[in-house]
């Protein structure tokens, strides 16, 4: 299964790319699965993104897949296609 | 003299009454929105019009007002003319700390005069003055007018009942302090509709002779321990000021409104950012006490406006496709001056120009164009032609031209500059708000915690804040310095401190409890003016996949976030606080 993930803003100068190219078997495309290759390969994200005992955890990132915020998925449920995957950088500071 | 007393003004009699709030109700709702919201629910019946003399204006400051720093905003509330339900609204300037100087912890205003009046009140008298002669005074004139008092006051908008017309404090020419908008919600048009151009206060008391029965050491030493906190993470946090360091945020998280909430980014944002307004920034305003001073003062091509915001900047920038600075000020200047909530103005604008492109309304204007949208402001405001119209605010302007789909709005309020299809969390902050389509109760654009994107956490991350932000709304904390706290809830709990000098006895828990059943008084007051389940509704915009990113909300998922929140909050399924909370709460039928 092919994932694109999109950054902007901090995440996309902090990594210093702006789409990264990932891929998963079958079987092993599960969301949090999907975070956790997500970090281990950019660990630059791991002040925003964290993957623990199956849980992910974010730092004032909103994620959104397939045009769908995360919070929507069951981050266990098996993915049956390609994944856009958005992380916009935390917006503080104000109210 | 009492330490809370109200002075209640008939404008119908020409009376004037002064009354001690009972201590119980006062220890158990402070100030602020607490009484704003106590005395809503026991003066205005259900669905009384807004625009009637039994509808009331409230007018609170809070408890730590004048007697610790920074504590300068004042609540404002009626039934709104926008939404039908329960407002209020917060504003900056020296008003409330006059007010208490006066000896008075509120106002209320009932009745309607059948005259022009302003309201005075000085040591020497409180009276109504005729100010037929004020009749179409912009905000500023009415300001530079009266010099050597607290001002605040309303624009013709309110005078022609313009339903998102605002209050404004202390709006000058040359502003000795920072200026402060009541904006939401059409109270200014409240105000209009009582014949009630301004109220001018000049206090005199001093800290000693408000009757207070206060720790001073105590006090000394929170204040001290207050102005470390603001010096190492408020004031670095503001940055320039005037939360316009979220401008160039909520582009690159690409959540900024553009072309009416229909893309989330436009090539020429970075002019807008606050490094744009670094470059033109000539001074700032700070309201008394407050040292932090977040008030910007800009100047460009012969442009100036001591008042810009990031709300404004999105709304009546972005969102119209307006992405140059000078027309920026100029639009925000002409909104203050006629007495325009920016943020409302903004949408409408927005909305009407989509009508346009989509053919649906026939009038000069596109987007981006400055001229047509001053013309489309001044329109609204004097109630011309189609101005007429727009004057009811978006959700009446699209039962007009039927056109809903177009129309971004909860309960009519219209929304402000973060679309929640990037930050779900404020999909259902505005949907439950209790004054309609608001970011301020419950910003859950916050980076400062950990947690997992969830929807149970979310749910009650929005509960929290909506508790929490109630209750310092009581006080009344100053949203900007509360949004830069890196600690919120350290922050939270030194300003139980501060309250604690003056005799009460909160702790944190209590406190966040004290929120908890002001919002399900409000959610009450609005459960008796018809507001349930159907009005916690997003607009379809929201519904509908972006144009640029594709991102929407599923009308399921949104129903999902609402179930868990009605059940979170004790609500049953039709959003309504159940008899045995209320009971829980204190909160009396």
């Amino acid at each position: 299964m092919k994932i694109t993930v999109k950054l902007y803003g901090i995440l996309r100068d902090l990594v210093k790319r702006e789409t990264l190219e990932l891929s998963c078997e079958d079987g092993e495309c599960v969301l949090y699965r999907i975070f956790e290759k997500i970090v281990q390969t950019y660990p630059e994200l791991k002040n925003y993104i964290n993957v623990v005992d199956k849980e992910i955890y974010v730092r004032g990132v909103n994620i959104i897949v397939n045009g769908r915020h995360i919070m929507f998925y069951d981050i266990n449920e098996i993915v049956k296609e390609d994944l856009l995957i958005d992380i916009l950088p935390p917006v503080s500071g104000g109210s | 003299m009492t330490e809370h007393k109200i002075l209640r003004v008939d404008l119908s009699n020409n009376t004037f009454e002064e009354e001690d709030i009972p201590p119980n109700i006062e220890e158990k709702y402070l100030g602020g929105k607490g009484l704003v919201a106590y005395y809503m629910y026991k003066e205005i019946k259900p669905r009384t019009d807004p625009y009637s003399p039994e509808n009331k204006l409230f007018i609170f400051n809070g408890p730590l007002a004048f007697v610790y720093p920074t504590f300068t905003k004042i609540a404002i509330g009626a039934k709104s003319p926008l939404t039908g339900t329960f407002c209020d609204s917060y504003a900056g300037g020296s008003f409330a700390i006059e007010l208490r100087r006066a000896g008075y912890t509120g106002i209320i205003v009932e009745g309607k005069s059948d005259k022009m009046v302003c309201l005075k009140i000085t040591r020497d008298e409180k009276r109504l003055i005729e100010c037929d002669n004020f009749r179409g005074k912009t905000t500023y004139e009415v300001g530079d007018y009266f010099t050597g008092y607290s001002i605040l006051t309303i624009g013709p908008a309110g005078e022609n009942l313009v339903r998102f017309a605002g209050i404004f404090i202390d709006m000058r020419s040359r502003p000795l302090s920072r200026p402060g908008v009541a904006g939401r919600g059409g109270l200014g048009a409240v105000m209009g509709s009582k014949n009630l151009k301004a109220i001018i206060v000049r206090g005199w008391m001093g800290l000693e002779d408000l009757g207070l029965r206060i720790d001073l050491e105590k006090r000394s030493q929170l204040i001290n321990r207050y102005m470390e906190v603001l010096k190492k993470e408020v004031v670095p946090a503001i940055g320039l000021g005037s939360n316009l360091p979220v401008f160039k945020l909520s582009a690159e998280a690409k959540i900024l409104p553009v072309k009416n909430f229909r893309l989330g980014v436009h090539d020429k944002w970075e002019e807008l950012t606050e490094d744009g307004w670094r470059k033109i920034f000539v001074g700032r305003h700070t309201c008394p006490t407050c040292p932090v001073a977040c008030g910007v003062k800009v100047r460009e091509a012969g442009k100036q406006t001591g008042k810009i915001e990031y709300e404004t900047v999105a709304m009546t920038g972005s969102n119209i496709l307006v992405v140059d600075r000078p027309h920026v000020i100029e639009l925000d200047e002409v909104l203050n001056a006629l007495g325009l909530d920016t943020i409302s103005a903004g949408n409408v604008a927005a909305f009407a120009t989509e009508l346009v492109e989509r053919g649906i309304l026939d009038y000069p204007l596109k987007w981006g164009d400055v001229e047509g949208y001053k013309r489309f402001y001044y329109d609204i405001a004097y109630r011309r032609g189609v101005g007429d119209i727009f004057a009811e605010g978006v959700a009446r302007a699209a039962d007009h031209f039927n056109a809903h789909e177009y129309a971004v709005h909860i309960k009519g309020l219209e929304i402000p500059a973060y679309d929640p299809r990037g930050v779900v969390g404020m999909a259902l902050a505005y949907a439950t708000a209790d004054r309609g389509g608001d970011h301020l109760r419950a910003w859950t654009v916050v980076a400062e915690i950990s947690m997992r994107p969830s929807l149970e956490d979310l749910v009650k991350l929005v509960i929290h804040l909506q508790n929490r932000n109630a209750a310092l709304w009581t006080l009344i904390a100053c949203d900007n310095i509360v949004g830069g706290f890196a600690d919120p809830e350290a922050g939270t709990k030194l300003y139980v401190e501060m309250l604690n000098t003056l005799g009460y006895e909160y702790d944190y828990e209590r406190f966040i409890r004290l929120g908890e059943r002001i919002y399900n008084l409000t959610r009450l007051i609005n459960n008796l003016d018809g507001i349930y389940r159907d009005r916690d509704a997003l607009p379809q915009r929201f519904h509908e996949k972006r144009e640029d990113t594709g991102w929407r909300i599923a009308p399921d998922d949104f129903r999902r976030m609402l179930d868990l929140y009605y059940r979170y909050r004790g609500w049953d399924e039709r959003g309504a606080p159940t008899e045995s909370l209320l009971k829980d709460l204190g909160i009396l039928r």
